[in-house]
């Protein structure tokens, strides 16, 4: 990992396509300003992660529109609650 | 570098709602073919899903990447999981989709089963499909803090 050190209103180029600008310090908050085509999306990185791991268990099962039926079947042959 | 600050407030609000909705997947017929430009969250490299609703477990649709990924997901449209589903969607995302106006969306929620059965919806990343160019992102709306990725499903 390539560690930098900015001060407020100094910038990080990424690619010669992709800004960072470091605009201020607000408490223990770094204000960011991120520059970059459309199709590049820019996440708080917590949120990447939730919907990431979301995405893998949902692929995870079922494989198979199979699969699928399989498990409604068992969902439905389950006591109600 | 001139480039203007995109400002947040000039956004698109999507709202699906159980008791004013309309088949509008009436018009298209499926299965068809979704470009996802970015792909999905954690599976970028994956960008042409095929999508097709499930005849014998409506209302679920089934999209599925191409065989030599063999990813697939189930999705159900929002107003079958909650009565209403706002979504605000940034500038940014509403270029890239090119929406003109909030009809030319389709929106989907990925199921997830889990333990025991149960099945959980994610409202925090909905799949917003362009209806008229097939055209799908993964979109994180601005409202997402306020929406979870595991919402039971009870149906």
């Amino acid at each position: 990992m390539l560690v930098l050190s900015r001060k407020a209103n100094e910038s990080i180029v990424i690619d010669g396509k992709i800004f960072l600008d470091v605009l201020r310090m607000e408490g223990d908050s770094v204000k960011i300003g991120i520059k970059a085509a459309k199709n590049i999306t820019v996440l708080r990185k917590e949120i990447y992660d939730e919907i990431r791991e979301s995405n893998r268990a949902a692929a995870a099962a079922p494989n198979s529109k199979h699969e699928v039926q399989d498990l409604f079947k068992k969902k439905q042959q389950q006591p109600a609650n | 570098m001139a480039c203007p600050m995109l400002s947040l407030l000039r956004m698109l609000t999507l709202q699906e709602n159980k008791a004013e909705y309309r088949t509008g997947n009436q018009e298209i017929k499926f299965p068809v073919n979704l470009t996802f430009p970015s792909g999905i969250l954690g599976f970028e490299g994956i960008n042409q899903y095929s999508l097709q609703p499930l005849a014998d477990l409506d209302p679920f649709f089934w999209m599925e990447g191409d065989a030599e990924n063999n990813q697939a997901f189930l999705l159900v449209p929002p107003v079958h999981v909650l009565d209403t589903y706002s979504i605000e969607i940034s500038q940014m995302d509403v270029d890239i989709l090119q929406l003109n106006e909030s009809d030319d969306a389709l929106i989907f929620n990925i199921v997830t089963f889990g333990s025991s059965q149960s099945m959980t919806v994610n409202l925090k990343g909905p799949i917003v499909i362009n209806r008229h160019s097939m055209q799908a992102k993964q979109v994180v709306p601005v409202n997402a803090m306020t929406l979870p990725t595991t919402y039971p499903l009870n149906n």
